[in-house]
């Protein structure tokens, strides 16, 4: 076996050293001459770590790294492992368990991290931390992975222990196989169904090969280090080079597409076209399995007009805004302006007149961030775009779902985004921009009203909300003009320089400048909706500097 | 004549002990006795709806407990409203108080007739005191009492100027 790699190393030698000398050659040339190296035969399957804990020689190390006493505050090189998921790719020289590395969320929405453990022949054991930048649609970056070879429990990386890798992208597939029928390899995946069983699966694998580790031992090469970080040159030893495929585990098994019907296929279809090419991409991918059966309910529903496979698009399109990982950020890459801008134009394209309301809405709150960019920052953004997202999200379930164009109300889960999932300072100016048919007396105000009374914190006692805001008087006389527009008479202003306004049904709503609680609460909204049911008291929301 | 002799006609008669009770304490919260209806929400009216709180017996008690507060020497006018009587926000005579508030709040006032009424406050050696003790904006008020503060109304003759 030594032998046969170090033949198989040979001729990649050979075959970087023309790379190098051919430094203009294309990656298809590159990739063309890869698939004539002969390497060896790969399987592939998950399984659960259960299984894996059986084996004596891998239990110990797998049990360190999915401690939680493996703390990255403690040693800065430590890792924990996700042990939920396990890919494991076997040959007749070695077998590699690629597990998840725990990341933090944020971390996460940039970079995929594995581990990956290779045992060879049984007794040796190497160690790699594999690096994934994330691209849209849960891609990664094939083209551009950081492999890292690490040593010993501590996972000290390469560098500090010196060796050199080279690698090189090919392709190669496997069988996935079920052992019984509706059953992978693994009993307890319980989303292995009947309709799907053993399938072919191709992924873009890396070689990566490790030429010894010559850059510490000074051209010693007989020893290979081993899993404790010390020189392993007895029986059961590595070879010189090490081919290493890699595959990255996200935690979601690689499956096949969903089949549709012939004619949502020959739609699919269409979109591969250099103007659709991406949308093409997008929904051609295992991972959008789920919008694929949408669709293809939706379009085998009897909409397989050119409307509804205008909708279609938009639908895909919003699948990849949605699952653009990337944050906004004035000087990004990902400009959420401009997506808040697609919603808004699909909202107004195919949401009747909702949508269109919506839509004016979105534009209405671009306008307001266009014209005072500095009084926006980027969090503030990301939390705009959030409830973008969410309620167009929202607007196109309610579409697919319901395979009608218009909706029974769709103020609710706007007003509660806007609320609840946001909060602050941006709820309060998305609430500034809501129009009158949201605060229509009756339920729909109350519904407002209700989640108005939430806002901010709970003050000294249960009927008073304090909410901090930079310009309490402006915001607060902002939501009070909102929560008014459709008020029965004119507004009654009092002495003391409140604002009563009558919402009908012995239901109140007053605005006031002033306060006789403590000489720092700037503005008052006092909510009176006792007769509306909601409260049994007024409701006094405080609006203060922060 | 006190307040217990003159509110005999009804069921119950406020005392000074009564609103250092639990369920009245909210009433020396800050924002307490801001408006007359915040005095009433704090009686019990509004919370429980048999006790309807335009009648003659839900002034009297309003009017009583001003009157307890204006004893302890802890509250002074912010703003008086639609009439303007010829009395000091800060050095009234409690009669002069009372008798003024008889008049604007009238059997039957609503809550919205309350805006265009006086507006009561804290004196500010007493918010001071509190902010002193720790309390916040966002500070539950029963349990700042009950945790940091135990009798109320031992503390407020501790603290008074």
């Amino acid at each position: 076996m030594r032998n046969n790699l170090k033949g198989i190393f040979s001729v990649l030698i050979a075959f970087i050293t023309m790379l190098i000398f051919f430094s203009g050659c294309e990656r298809e040339q590159l990739e063309e001459a890869s698939s004539e190296i002969n390497f060896p035969k790969l399987e592939g399957r998950t399984t659960t770590v259960k299984e894996l804990l059986r084996q004596p020689a891998l239990r110990d190390k797998i049990l360190s790294l999915s401690s939680n006493s493996q703390n990255k505050s403690t040693n800065s090189s430590a890792i924990q492992i996700d042990t939920s998921f396990v890919k494991i790719i076997e040959t007749n020289q070695y077998d590699s368990y690629t597990f998840q590395v725990v990341q933090d969320s944020i971390e996460k929405q940039f970079v995929l991290r594995n581990y990956i453990l290779t045992v060879v022949n049984d007794s040796t054991y190497v160690q790699h931390l594999v690096d994934y930048t994330v691209l849209s649609g849960h891609a990664y970056d094939m083209d551009h992975i950081s492999l890292t070879q690490v040593f010993g429990d501590d996972l000290l990386p390469s560098f500090i222990k010196c060796s050199s890798t080279i690698t090189i992208p090919y392709t190669s597939c496997y069988m996935v196989h079920c052992n019984r029928p509706g059953q992978h390899t693994d009993p307890e995946d319980l989303d292995c169904s009947a309709e799907i069983r053993a399938y072919e699966m191709c992924v873009t694998r890396w070689l990566f090969l490790e030429a010894g580790d010559s850059a510490c031992s000074g051209g010693d090469s007989d020893g290979v280090i081993d899993d404790s970080g010390t020189r392993n040159s007895s029986g059961g030893s590595l070879s010189d080079d090490l081919v290493i495929p890699v595959e990255p585990n996200d935690g979601r098994e690689v499956r096949p597409l969903v089949t549709v019907s012939d004619t949502t296929q020959a739609f699919f279809n269409t979109l591969n076209n250099p103007t659709e090419i991406a949308l093409y991409n997008f929904i051609q991918n295992f991972h959008q399995n789920e919008l694929r059966r949408e669709i293809n309910d939706y379009l085998r529903s009897g909409l397989n007009s050119q409307e509804a496979q205008d909708f279609v698009k938009w639908l895909i399109d919003f699948a990849i805004i949605k699952e653009d990982p990337t944050p906004c950020g004035w000087n990004s890459n990902h400009d959420c302006l401009v997506s808040i801008n697609r919603m808004a134009q699909g909202l107004r394209r195919f949401h009747g007149a909702q949508g269109a309301e919506v839509a004016a809405y979105f534009e209405s709150v671009l306008s307001d961030i266009n014209t005072s960019p500095s009084e926006y920052t980027v969090n503030d953004i990301q939390e705009i775009y959030n409830v973008a997202l969410n309620i167009t999200k929202q607007y196109n379930s309610r579409m697919i779902h319901s395979i009608v164009v218009g909706f029974v109300d769709g103020v609710t889960p706007i007003i509660e985004i806007a609320l609840f999932e946001v909060g602050g300072i941006i709820a309060v100016r998305l609430l500034q921009r809501i129009p009158l048919s949201w605060v229509l007396r009756g339920d729909r105000l109350n519904n407002l009203v209700r989640k108005v009374g939430l806002m901010g914190e709970v003050g000294a006692q249960n009927s008073i909300r304090i909410v901090k805001t930079n310009a309490p008087i402006a915001n607060s006389r902002g939501i009070f003009n909102t929560l008014t527009k459709n008020k029965i008479g004119n507004f009654v202003t009092g002495s003391n320089g409140s604002i009563s306004a009558n919402m009908g049904n012995g239901n109140f709503i007053i605005y006031r400048p002033v306060t006789a609680s403590t000489s720092n609460f700037p503005a008052t909204i006092s909510l009176d909706f006792r007769a509306g049911g909601i409260w049994t008291q007024v409701r006094n929301v405080k609006f203060i500097t922060p | 004549m006190d307040s217990s002799q003159k509110c005999k006609i009804y069921n119950t008669v406020i005392i000074k002990k009564d609103l250092f009770k639990e369920d009245k304490i909210g009433l020396f919260a800050p924002d307490g006795v801001e408006f007359i209806y915040n005095v009433l929400e704090n009686l019990g009216y509004y919370k429980d709806f048999s006790k309807n709180f335009t009648t003659e017996e839900a002034r009297s008690h309003g009017l009583q407990s001003i009157e307890i507060l204006c004893d302890l020497e802890l509250i002074e006018i912010f703003s008086w409203g639609i009439h303007i009587p010829k009395i000091s926000k800060r050095d009234f005579s409690k009669r002069e108080l009372i008798e003024y508030l008889r008049e604007v709040w009238f059997v039957g006032a609503s809550t919205q007739d309350f805006y265009s009424m006086p507006m009561i406050k804290y004196k500010d050696w007493y918010l001071k005191a509190l902010e002193e003790k720790g309390l916040t904006h966002t500070t539950h008020w029963k349990t700042f009492v009950k945790e940091e503060i135990g009798d109320l109304e031992q503390w407020i003759e501790e603290v008074r100027p």
